[in-house]
């Protein structure tokens, strides 16, 4: 046991891999990252938690939907630095890990909004400050550029702005937007601000963006614009095979094809540098791109797709990934001798034919004007009613999850509970996609960046009964009773004790080797193994406190 | 403090008064006796005499009870808890009043037209717009305002500001300090972090370039002997010493902002924009100070204990917003006092009639729970720091300008009025 020093890093490892066994299918072991403190002793390591080491935060005693169609049930998801490492039961907490306990509570992946107004990140542009922002444009030979096209509040003009440079996105992000809170409350945690993929983050405005620029945009609008994009197609597969089969010639005489008059946007999409994204919503719009897709063999993402379910399976066959608003309402066009129109099975009949689904709201702008219950804030109801269409409930929270994170080409990080993927979660006190439900914790990168109780939005309506739920792991219990608000202060001035604490174990060190050697597949649902581990710095399932260490 | 009872005075303040005595028994022995209140202080009024007053608000220290503040050409030169006066000096006695430094609008655009331009232009500077002997100064000295920053108007690096006191038929005689800060803006969005972050690229580059020729010179004076072969228009000569090149009319106010020569003050309008300065600014170690206008739904609490930890000096207007998306209240000023940012004051409105109700409305917000002692500097000591003036103004203290503002009684009691205000020794509104 030279290599590793602290029972800490003994325990993690130990139980590391007992969660892995547990639950193998999260916990993919070429992912699986315990900290190996062994240069740290246990004083230090305390204060780096504080500083410079890694931040550890866990989400406890949840039900965790993972978002793969299981349900851990009072399990327990750790995350260092922002990423997930174990998901489980009995899981070690490092000391300093912040504990938000999520007892009688859901935990779910984080929703993905797609086309959502970029209002929110970038906040509500308010005060007309006319020394600032509202210059008249005066006649003055020094004016630079025009002041308030940059400051004004045009979303359009930002969106516009935002495409051209992507920059634009980090040079607006506003951590305060009301918006954003808002969405968070929503159980939103990555939106789609022109076509790249951006998450949430309150506490910082760095390392927002998740994906760039994964879309690419085909036009398959009216007739002309059809043909040109199907042309646009065929010249581009032309070139790439020319290209491909001059790459494995290796020939250096030989010249390589022309890339005159390629499309890029096709060429791209047919090397597989995107996706393509597609605008459509009647049948034969929709046909036409199912055919295009086929004979090129890309999957298409499609928006709209209001008449899909009446060629749903063509659709199918064409691997389309479909972006659509379950509640969406038009009559079809009577001209036409066939099916069409709206239907609220649209995304049932769809994904039974094979098509990826994802949800969108009516509006992508947070908005409390207007038609209530059809913007960015009530996602999870849109979702809801697909699954009043006949959507499974599964294939519906997938519609708001994982499939809009692939859609923007972010579904690596985020979309799932998976250990190696981003820690953003929502707890919620009910289904996600119940109308009843509230989203009580919203969390981004690990850490807690929505509290109902906290915000003022919703604090009064269904209050929690206990609301004090975080505290810092290896703080005293008798202090950690006291309340989150001191939680700092004791893992300041408990520093004696909590060191102690962290002692304490060490003379369990050999009896620690023994379940390390035995944990095979005797982990089921968190019951035996709790009882009989030593080091049990963690109770079983929705504790918030620490049992106390059985060496002293 | 007790002073009558013999013990001796703060030892700076006692060798003033030595001085002063000796200075007394030379010249002011034949004048007339000690209680003999002077007639008139605004015109040739003397230039020394004492004030005796019910309480003295020093802002720097405590608030002194039964105060004696003895002013001499202009500057405080003793101030105590019933100081003794040596016979001859006039004294005004009123022991009902309360006295306070003169308060001080740091960033005001008050007598000066509505032109304004944006983009890099930190050579622009708001003493060339200042039209003097304005009646709008004059009234803002009925307001108890003694001191005042105009700053040019604008949006990106705007330029430089100039602190006045708002009397005087000259500019000349009105500026305190010229070039007082640099007003600048920084926003959540690209143009005006371009604009930032290219103001701080000119001063980069220019040392970049004073490096080069450095480099340069010692190549030549190492040689001793050296050929003319760069262009530019000196360090041709061998000198012995090296010159470093002439920064542009541009470079050289940035350059004096990041030396540490002169403060900037840095508008932004919500939380965000401080998080984007920050990121601007890329830990450049200068001299800096925030402004904000509050409204309804700014979200500055947010970062108010940051603002606090970095300690932070904020221009604020005094007023009560709501909380975001409610109708709840907060005194942001308040918080932001609470939390350990230094909060400086201006008039919510930027006019004669807006610097009269300027105290009504900190009295509001002491009244909703803001430290009167925190009101009262916000509106005199650090109003002076962000002017680069904390040396000379924004508190009872010895040595500084003698700018005093007479209240009736409490500053911040709504029936208080203004009896006299001094400014550099001379009272320049109402009577004592």
């Amino acid at each position: 046991m030279k290599r590793l020093q602290t029972p800490t890093a003994l325990a993690a490892v130990l139980f590391g891999f007992t969660a892995v066994s547990a639950a193998p299918r999260f916990a993919a072991p070429g992912t699986l990252s315990i900290p190996l403190v062994d240069d740290e002793d246990e004083e230090s390591s305390e204060e780096a938690d504080e500083e410079e080491g890694p931040r550890w935060t866990a989400v406890v005693g949840g039900d965790v939907h993972t978002g793969l169609g299981e349900t851990l049930r009072g399990a327990t998801v750790l995350s260092k630095d922002g990423k997930i490492v174990e998901i489980g039961y009995e899981i070690f907490l490092p000391d300093g890990t912040e504990k938000l306990d999520a007892s009688g509570l859901r935990v779910y992946p984080g929703m993905v909004a797609l086309s959502a107004s970029s209002r929110v990140t970038q906040g509500m542009l308010a005060p007309e400050d006319p020394d600032m922002f509202l210059a008249e444009a005066s006649a003055d030979e020094d004016v630079v550029e025009d002041w308030p096209e940059d400051w004004g509040p045009d979303p359009t003009q930002e969106i516009v702005a935002a495409v051209q440079e992507d920059k634009g996105i980090l040079d607006n992000y506003d951590p305060f937007s009301q918006f954003l809170i808002m969405s968070l409350g929503a159980g939103i945690t990555t939106v789609e601000q022109s076509g790249s993929a951006i998450k949430l983050r309150r506490d910082s405005i760095e390392d927002v963006i998740l994906q760039e620029n994964h879309l690419i945009s085909i036009n398959f609008g009216a007739g002309e614009a059809r043909k040109r994009t199907r042309d646009d197609f065929a010249k581009a597969a032309k070139y790439l095979r020319e290209f491909r089969e001059w790459e494995a010639l290796d020939d250096d005489d030989v010249k390589a094809p022309s890339k005159r008059g390629i499309n890029s946007a096709a060429l791209r999409v047919l090397e597989g540098k995107g996706q393509a994204k597609f605008i459509a919503a009647t049948r034969e719009q929709l046909l036409g791109i199912a055919r295009l897709a086929q004979t090129h063999g890309f999957r298409p993402v499609i928006y709209g797709a209001r008449e899909g379910w009446v060629i749903a399976d063509e659709l199918g066959r064409a691997g389309a990934t479909i972006v659509l608003t379950p509640r969406e309402r038009q009559w079809k066009d009577d001209r036409l001798n066939a099916d069409g129109g709206s239907s609220i099975e649209n995304a049932a009949k769809l994904y039974a034919a094979g098509c990826q689904i994802a949800v969108q709201p009516t509006s992508g702008a947070v908005d409390l004007g207007g038609i209530a219950g059809r913007d960015l804030l009530h996602l999870m109801i849109e979702a809801g009613f697909a699954v009043r269409g006949g959507l499974s409930n599964q294939a519906a929270l997938e519609a708001v999850t994982i499939i809009p994170a692939r859609v923007l080409g972010a579904d690596h990080r985020i979309g799932t509970i998976e250990v190696g993927k981003d820690a953003d979660m929502v707890v919620t006190d009910g289904d996600l996609l119940h109308y009843e439900t509230f989203v009580q914790y919203a969390v981004v990168g690990g850490e807690i960046a929505y509290d109902k109780n906290e915000e003022l939005y919703y604090a009064h309506i269904r209050p929690l009964e206990d609301t004090d739920r975080i505290e810092i792991e290896g703080a005293l219990e008798e202090e950690s009773t006291e309340g989150s608000d001191d939680a700092d202060e004791d893992s300041e001035s408990g520093e004696d004790t909590e060191e102690e604490a962290g002692e304490e174990p060490e003379g369990d060190e050999p009896e620690g080797d023994d379940p390390e050697d035995e944990p095979e597949g005797e982990e089921p649902e968190g019951d035996t193994p709790g009882d009989e581990t030593p080091p049990a710095e963690e109770t079983p399932k929705g504790g918030g406190e620490k049992g106390s260490p059985q060496g002293s | 403090m007790i002073f009558n009872t013999g013990t001796p005075l703060v030892p700076q303040l006692r060798s003033r008064l030595a001085a002063l005595c000796l200075v007394l028994t030379a010249t002011l022995l034949t004048l007339a006796p000690a209680e003999a209140t002077a007639s008139d202080l605004s015109g040739g009024g003397p230039s020394l005499f004492a004030l005796r007053v019910g309480r003295a608000e020093t802002v720097s220290g405590e608030s002194i009870p039964f105060a004696v503040v003895l002013v001499e050409n202009g500057k405080i030169i003793a101030v105590g808890q019933d100081l003794p006066i040596e016979r001859g000096i006039p004294i005004y006695e009123l022991p009902e009043a309360v006295v306070t430094p003169g308060f001080i609008n740091c960033k005001s655009r008050i007598g000066l037209d509505s032109r304004r331009s944006t983009g890099l232009m930190p050579q622009h500077r708001a003493v060339d717009e200042v039209y003097p002997a304005q009646e709008d100064y004059s009234d803002l000295v009925e307001h108890g305002v003694t001191t005042i920053g105009l700053y040019p108007a604008g949006g990106g690096v705007v330029g430089q500001a100039v602190a006045l006191a708002p009397r005087g038929s000259e500019v000349a005689e009105m500026v305190l300090l010229d070039p007082a800060y640099m007003m600048m803006y920084c926003g959540s969005d690209r143009q005006t972090k371009k604009y930032l972050g290219d103001a701080f690229q000119l001063v980069d580059s220019y040392l970049t370039k004073v490096e080069k020729e450095r480099e340069k010179f010692d190549k030549k004076n190492s040689k001793k002997k050296s050929k003319d072969d760069d262009d530019d228009k000196k360090s041709k000569d061998s000198g012995d010493e090296f010159e470093p090149p002439i920064p542009d009319e541009r470079t050289l106010p940035m350059l004096r902002v990041l030396t540490g020569e002169m403060r900037a003050l840095v508008g932004i309008r919500k939380a965000a924009d401080y998080l984007h300065f920050l990121q601007v600014i890329e830990g450049r170690d200068f001299e800096w100070d925030l402004a904000i206008d509050l409204r309804n739904e700014l979200d500055l609490f947010h970062i108010a204990e940051q603002l606090g930890e970095d300690n932070v000096r904020m221009v604020v207007d005094p007023l009560i917003t709501t909380h975001p998306g409610t109708r709840r209240e907060r005194n942001l000023p308040a918080e932001l006092a609470e939390a350990g940012v230094r909060v400086a004051f201006v008039p919510r409105q930027d006019s004669v009639r807006g610097h009269e109700v300027w105290r009504d409305e900190v009295a509001r917000l002491v009244r909703y729970g803001l430290s009167a002692e925190d009101a009262l500097r916000a509106m005199t000591l650090e109003p002076a720091h962000v002017l680069g003036l904390d040396e000379q103004l924004g508190s009872l203290e010895v040595g500084k300008r003698a700018d005093m503002i007479v209240f009736s009684g409490d500053p911040f009691d709504s029936d208080t009025k203004i009896s006299a205000v001094i400014s550099n020794g001379e009272l320049v509104h109402g009577k004592l």
